[in-house]
């Protein structure tokens, strides 16, 4: 750059010339060393304050008892969860088969309430009935056929209303015939 | 033992003579941080800085060779940290006083070369209005009188920006010298 001045080039010449003094070096390393020796004091405090609180983890047969210990964890845990599936689905059938021993069981009611109309509602005990199981059985079985069967008649003269007058009509002249008998 | 073999050993993790490292780069690092502040105590806790940052990381640097570039660096960052840290300070004023110092010396009348005050009370006078980079190229290359190659490798500008910068920074000096210089 050629348009500077005699003067510009001058000052320049003065200034570079002129080379700060830093002084003795000594008290700079020293402050130096201080400040590195600082630095590596609380890097080392830190240090061991890490290796005080984890530092155990690095003992062998710790290492080894904590990955024994996460695998029996890890067993238990699976042991547990198919425990539990298995109760679910335990839980689950019962369900269904307390359903079919309630259906099952619906004639015993019954059974009860036709020896209590057999003796008059007077009622005996089971102790009393001399009857073989499986005619009690049978009986039942004939007993709730008859049940449902009425239960499908009343629907069906429910549904339809010329039946129902019609019987209606004839219950009428069965009722008028025994008056005048 | 020499500055390149006070360095490989440090680069290798032996600090047993690091010190006697602080001794070889102290004084161009400050000589930078000076300028660059103006002002001798900051100039001095730069040098602590760097010299600490030396120690943390010459294990990193790729060679001996790139060791003064890389001091350069970390002197030129801590400067514009520096620099930011006083930029909501007042405005350096020129004051007659140093105008006609600095005319004494100039016209021959003193030779001799200045103390640091008057270099950092020179320099800032002459260097306020400019930005950082440009106060860093214009010190780096007028002063300093280093190559365009070598403030590239240490500020990261591209040549063409330095050139720009340091086009900026004569322009501005010379016109003030010019102006005030008798």
């Amino acid at each position: 750059m050629g348009t500077e001045s005699e003067n510009y080039r001058k000052v320049i010449k003065l200034l570079r010339e002129s080379t700060p003094e830093l002084g003795s070096t000594d008290n700079l390393e020293r402050e130096v060393m201080r400040l590195i020796s600082e630095r590596n004091r609380g890097r080392i405090s830190a240090d061991s304050v890490i290796n005080f609180l984890f530092g155990w983890v690095y003992i062998g047969w710790i290492r080894r008892s904590l990955i024994a210990a996460s695998v029996i964890l890890v067993g238990v845990f699976v042991w547990q969860q198919s425990i539990i599936l298995r109760q679910l689905n335990f839980l689950n059938n019962r369900i269904v088969v307390s359903e079919i021993e309630n259906v099952k069981y619906q004639p015993r009611i019954n059974e009860k309430k036709l020896l209590m109309m057999g003796r008059g509602g007077r009622g005996f005990s089971e102790s009393e009935v001399k009857i073989p199981e499986d005619k009690i059985e049978q009986l039942l079985d004939s007993y709730s056929k008859l049940q449902s069967d009425y239960g499908e008649l009343v629907k069906l003269i429910n549904e339809d209303p010329e039946l129902r007058k019609l019987i209606e009509e004839k219950s009428q002249q069965k009722k008028l015939s025994k008056t005048k008998l | 033992m020499t500055e390149y073999q006070l360095i490989e050993e440090c680069r290798g993790g032996n600090f047993e003579n690091f010190s006697k490292l602080i001794h070889v780069s102290a004084p161009f690092a400050f000589s930078v941080a000076f300028r660059m502040v103006g002002d001798e105590d900051n100039a001095k806790d730069i040098v602590q800085e760097t010299m600490v940052a030396i120690w943390q990381k010459i294990g990193k640097i790729r060679s001996a060779e790139a060791y003064r570039t890389w001091v350069y660096r970390i002197v030129l960052n801590k400067c514009y940290d520096q620099l930011r840290r006083t930029k909501n300070n007042p405005e350096f004023s020129a004051d007659e006083k140093t105008w006609n110092h600095l005319s004494e010396i100039v016209s021959g009348s003193n030779s001799t070369p200045l103390d640091n005050e008057d270099s950092a009370r020179i320099l800032s006078m002459l260097t306020n209005r400019l930005s950082p980079n440009q106060k860093a190229v214009f010190i780096l290359s007028e002063i300093e009188a280093m190559s365009h190659d070598e403030i590239a490798e240490i500020t990261g500008m591209s040549k063409t920006i330095i050139k720009a910068n340091l086009y900026h920074a004569r322009k501005n000096i010379s016109g003030m010298v010019e102006k005030y210089l008798k």
